[in-house]
């Protein structure tokens, strides 16, 4: 967004004006910062990476279905034993 | 004829050094602070003709030379100077600008600079309401349109370098500021007939 006004109290900026913005290495920081944000692969295109990444969502879905395993058959159990058990009258 | 051949030469000469700062800027990085020695001064006057302010030039500016140190490895110099590449950077980010922000930007214009613009319509008589009727109408006016009334009539910019600037043909960028400014001059005639 922008707008045009008339304003003739404005000097031309000279140079020594400009210099005082003239500031080369905080250019090339953070042009070596960009760089490295560009060239930071992302976790996926990591092949050591995206391998670890891989093996610890294994390990952790057999620790969750193992889990599970056992939680089903105490389960089970338990209503055997209930069923086996005589009623009390 | 001598002064055609040694202007010609003089040519040859800056295609030749800029081509060979280009190419030692591209090998190694540190040599583009000659680049950024050479155009700075000149592109920050450049921007600050569109934002009027200062602090805002200086960023941008800064942010001008590190995306043309980021893409220098994809530059073809193809015989237009690399101010032109570089100044076309620095329209980008700018308009980029212009549109991320939420606050108006004031762009500042003295009447010496609407003069050059004015005394191209002369449908209007030339007064103090004739100055306020082309700001009223470059406020009007598309973006595109307007970059191209500011290269031509505020910085007094020649077609052909326009035409470098934007990427296109001298005769392009002709074409284009003649239909930039007959839309200006539309919508200053209505908004006249109105009053």
């Amino acid at each position: 967004m922008r707008r045009f006004e008339v304003d003739n109290e404005q000097e031309p900026l000279t140079d020594e004006q400009i210099s005082k913005y003239k500031d080369y290495g905080k250019v090339v920081s953070s042009y070596e910062r960009t760089l490295i944000n560009i060239h930071k692969k992302p976790l996926y295109k990591n092949p050591l990476a995206f391998l670890a990444l891989l093996v610890f969502l294994l390990i952790l879905f057999l620790v969750l279905k193992s889990s599970e395993h056992a939680e089903n058959s105490l389960d089970q159990n338990d209503r055997i034993e209930r069923n086996d058990m005589p009623e009390d009258r | 004829m001598r002064t055609f051949t040694s202007h010609k030469h003089n040519q040859r000469f800056k295609y030749l050094t800029e081509k060979k700062l280009i190419q030692a800027a591209k090998r190694n990085s540190k040599e583009f602070a000659r680049i950024y020695e050479l155009y700075h001064n000149d592109l920050f006057r450049f921007v600050h003709k569109r934002v009027s302010d200062v602090d805002l030039t200086a960023d941008l500016v800064s942010q001008t030379f590190i995306k043309a140190m980021i893409n220098l490895s994809s530059y073809k110099h193809t015989g237009a100077p690399l101010k032109s590449w570089i100044y076309r950077i620095a329209i980008n980010e700018v308009n980029m600008h212009f549109r991320s922000t939420k606050k108006m930007t004031v762009t500042k214009l003295s009447s010496e600079m609407l003069a050059c613009l004015s005394d191209e319509i002369e449908e209007l008589p030339s007064n103090e309401s004739k100055m306020r009727q082309l700001v009223e109408g470059l406020n009007q006016l598309d973006e595109a349109s307007t970059l191209l009334i500011e290269m031509r009539y505020f910085e007094q910019m020649r077609h052909r370098q326009i035409g470098e600037i934007l990427g296109i043909s001298e005769d392009a960028a002709k074409m284009k500021v003649i239909r930039a400014f007959k839309r200006l001059k539309s919508i200053i005639l209505r908004t006249d007939e109105k009053i």
